[in-house]
C-alpha cells in the first residue's frame, strides 16, 4: 500500500527493532489512516467545488481553477483521535517535517468536478488536525452501530476552503510567486508576471500620452547591465546625506548602496556607491532599471532596512518600483522596531538619507503623482 | 421604450502590487443597485493632500444626484435630452463643496446608469468608461469608449475639485440587448486594451453572468494590469445589462 511505502523510513527505525509483527502493525496503521484520510478529504473538496461552481458559468470554469486554500480534518470519536494523534506525534517526533509530506501525500494534484471546476493545491495550504468534542468522546454500542450500518464506520471528518477561482494560466504563475515568498533566503525579489511575452505586448493600450505601460526588458549590455529600449544605459541620480555630508552621485544602474564594498567577483555587474553612517548594512540597498521603471530592493545580507519619506517600511525581499521620472527618498538604517524615523539631516550621520530619481538627458518628466489641473 | 430586464456586475477595487509605493487606495466605488441600476468609481489624485477622502466622499454625493431625474428634470427642465453645461456647473458646486472638507484634493469620475429607457455614462477626468454590446451573429462588439481630459504629458484637465470648469463626456443609447460597462481608473485602463476586455466578455458570451462571474472577469483583469506592472491603485467594474 503506498501509504505504508511512503512512511517506511520513518516506520524501518521505529519498528524495526520490535520485529515483523510490530511492523505489519504500523503499516497496516499508516495504510488504514492514509486511505480513510484521502477518501475524506476528496469528498469533501468534490462537495466544496460544486458548491462553489455552482455560482460561475461553465465557460469560466474550464478556463480557470480554485485553490485549495486549508483543510481541516476532525476525528469523529476518541479511538480515531487516538491514533491519528498518536500516529502523527510519533512521525512528527522522528521527522519534524513529516506531517506536511503526509498531508500533500493524501491531496490530489488536482481534483475535477463532473461540471468541469477543478481544484488544485495552493502552495500556502495548510492542513490540520482539530478536535471537537466529538473526537474526545467514545460512541455507545447504538451510536456504532447506526454509523456502521453501510459498513463503514466514519471516523474523521473533513472542511475544505477553497479560494478563487483564478486564470488557469495564471495560477501556476501565483503558485510560483507564493512559493518563491515563502522560501527562506531568497536572493532578488521576483518580479510578478513580468515577462513581456505574455502576446499582448504588440497591442495598443487604452491609455494615451501618460498611460503607456513599462516593459522589463531582458536584454543587456555587453556589461551585463539592463539596459533601455534604445541601448543607453540608464543613469541613476542618487542624492546623499550622510556622514561625509551632502553628495549628487551619478551611476549606471544597477546599483549596490552599502557601508563596504563586496569583492570584485561577488560585485558582478553592480556599480557599488558607498553610504557612510551609523546605521548602514555592508550590503544594503540594490536598485535597478529596466527600461522605463526602476526598482530598488533589500540586499539579502541587509540587516537594516529603510524607511520612505510617508513611512513606508521596506521589507526583506519585496520589491518596490519607482515610477517614471518620480523619486523616491529613503532614510537608512530603520528596523521595524525603530519605525517612523523622520527625515533630518542633522542625524544623517546616524540615519543616512538617499534620494534616487533618474537622468534622462537634461529632461525630467512630470511626476507620477496626479495632480490637481490648474485654470490656465 | 427599452426596459432593463436583468442586472449583474462585479467589482474589483484598489487592488494593487504588494509593496508599491502609489497604489494608496484612492479610489473609491458606489452603487445603488440592486434596487436602481446606478454605478459611480472615483480615482482620487493621489499628488493630492486628501485625494482618497475626496473620492469617498465624491462617490456617495454623485451617487445619490445620479439616481434621481435631476438631469434634466430639475437642472434643465425646458430642454429635451441632457444638458451636459447644467451637469457641469452641478458638478463644479459639488467639487466647490468638498474642497472645502477636503482642501485642494481632486479626483475623477465615472457613472453609468439605466434610467427611463437609456442607457447614460458619464466622465470626468482621466480614468476609463467603455460600452461594449452583443450583436447577433457577431458577439461583443465596442459599441464607445468615452473620452479622457488629459494632456500631453498624461495629466488630467479636468478633475471634480479642481478650479477648472468641468465640462463631462457624456453618451447615452436606446439600443436593445446585451451590454456590458466597463468603469476602470487609470491604474487599470492605462495597461488594458480593449482587446483584453473583449477575451473576457468571451467568457460570457450570450447567457447571463453572475456577479461572481463578472467578478471573476475584473479579477483577470487587474491581474493582467499588474502583470503589466501597473503600480497605481487598480479599480475594475463590469456592469452586464439586458434591455429588452
Amino acid at each position: 500500500m503506498a501509504f505504508s511505502k511512503f512512511l517506511k523510513p520513518w516506520i524501518s527505525s521505529d519498528t524495526a527493532a520490535r520485529g515483523p509483527r510490530q511492523r505489519a502493525a504500523a503499516d497496516s496503521l499508516a495504510d488504514a489512516i492514509g486511505l480513510e484520510l484521502k477518501g475524506i478529504v476528496s469528498q469533501a473538496v468534490l462537495d466544496t467545488l460544486e458548491d462553489r461552481e455552482s455560482h460561475y458559468l461553465t465557460t469560466i470554469l474550464e478556463k480557470s481553477v480554485f485553490l485549495i486554500e486549508s483543510v481541516v480534518i476532525t476525528p469523529q470519536d476518541k479511538e480515531a483521535a487516538g491514533s491519528l494523534e498518536k500516529f502523527l506525534r510519533l512521525h512528527t517526533e522522528i521527522d519534524p517535517g513529516f506531517r506536511t509530506q503526509f498531508f500533500h501525500s493524501i491531496l490530489e494534484k488536482e481534483y475535477r468536478s463532473a461540471r468541469g471546476a477543478s481544484a488544485l493545491v495552493s502552495p500556502e495550504m495548510q492542513p490540520s488536525v482539530q478536535f471537537n468534542e466529538a473526537s474526545l468522546e467514545t460512541p455507545s454500542t447504538e451510536e456504532a452501530f447506526q454509523i456502521s450500518l453501510r459498513g463503514r464506520r466514519v471516523s474523521y471528518a473533513a472542511a475544505v476552503t477553497l479560494t478563487g477561482p483564478v486564470a488557469r494560466t495564471s495560477a501556476p504563475a501565483q503558485a510560483a510567486q507564493k512559493a518563491g515568498k515563502q522560501a527562506a533566503g531568497q536572493a532578488a525579489p521576483k518580479m510578478a508576471d513580468a515577462d513581456p511575452a505574455d502576446g499582448n505586448r504588440g497591442e495598443p493600450f487604452l491609455g494615451s500620452a501618460g498611460g503607456q505601460a513599462a516593459w522589463a526588458s531582458k536584454e543587456s549590455t555587453a556589461e551585463g547591465r539592463m539596459a533601455k529600449p534604445g541601448g543607453q544605459p540608464e543613469t541613476l541620480v542618487l542624492k546623499i546625506h550622510d556622514a561625509q555630508g551632502e553628495r549628487i552621485v551619478h551611476s549606471q544602474s544597477p546599483v549596490l548602496l552599502g557601508r563596504e564594498s563586496p569583492a570584485g567577483q561577488e560585485l558582478g555587474a553592480l556599480q557599488f556607491v558607498p553610504v557612510i553612517g551609523t546605521y548602514v548594512s555592508r550590503r544594503h540597498l540594490v536598485i535597478v532599471s529596466i527600461a522605463e521603471d526602476t526598482y530598488f530592493f533589500l540586499h539579502d545580507a541587509a540587516t537594516l532596512s529603510c524607511q520612505t519619506a510617508n513611512g513606508q517600511l521596506l521589507r526583506p525581499g519585496s520589491l518596490y518600483s519607482l515610477a517614471r521620472n518620480a523619486e523616491v527618498q529613503l532614510i537608512f538604517g530603520v528596523t521595524t522596531e525603530a519605525r517612523s524615523v523622520s527625515p533630518d539631516a542633522t542625524r544623517a550621520a546616524e540615519f543616512p538619507i538617499i534620494e534616487i530619481s533618474r537622468l534622462r538627458g537634461e529632461h525630467r518628466g512630470p511626476s507620477q503623482a496626479t495632480p490637481r489641473p490648474t485654470r490656465v | 421604450m427599452p426596459r432593463l430586464t436583468a442586472l449583474s456586475w462585479g467589482l474589483l477595487i484598489n487592488a494593487a502590487e504588494p509593496g508599491s509605493l502609489h497604489a494608496m487606495g484612492f479610489d473609491a466605488f458606489a452603487t445603488a443597485a440592486p434596487q436602481q441600476p446606478v454605478f459611480v468609481l472615483s480615482d482620487g489624485a493621489n499628488g493630492t493632500p486628501r485625494g482618497g477622502d475626496f473620492a469617498r466622499a465624491l462617490v456617495g454625493h454623485f451617487l445619490e444626484y445620479f439616481s434621481g431625474p435631476v438631469l434634466k428634470g430639475d437642472l434643465a427642465p425646458d430642454r429635451p435630452g441632457v444638458d451636459l453645461a447644467a451637469i457641469g456647473m452641478h458638478l463644479d458646486q459639488l467639487g466647490a463643496g468638498l474642497d472645502q472638507e477636503f482642501e485642494a484634493s481632486a479626483a475623477t469620475l465615472t457613472a453609468a446608469r439605466f434610467f427611463e429607457g437609456q442607457l447614460q455614462l458619464l466622465h470626468v477626468g482621466d480614468s476609463y468608461v467603455l460600452a461594449f454590446r452583443r450583436q447577433p451573429f457577431l458577439g461583443w462588439r465596442q459599441a464607445t469608449s468615452l473620452g479622457r481630459h488629459q494632456d500631453a504629458r498624461g495629466r488630467p484637465t479636468q478633475l471634480i475639485g479642481s478650479p477648472v470648469p468641468v465640462r463631462p463626456f457624456w453618451y447615452e443609447s436606446t439600443a436593445t440587448g446585451d451590454w456590458v460597462i466597463a468603469l476602470m481608473t487609470d491604474g487599470a485602463g492605462d495597461f488594458l486594451s480593449a482587446t483584453d476586455l473583449l477575451e473576457q466578455l468571451r467568457l460570457v458570451g450570450s447567457a447571463q453572468p453572475s456577479q461572481e462571474d463578472l467578478n471573476y472577469c475584473a479579477q483577470c483583469l487587474g491581474q493582467l494590469a499588474l502583470s503589466r506592472q501597473s503600480d497605481d491603485d487598480i479599480s475594475v467594474c463590469l456592469i452586464w445589462m439586458r434591455l429588452e
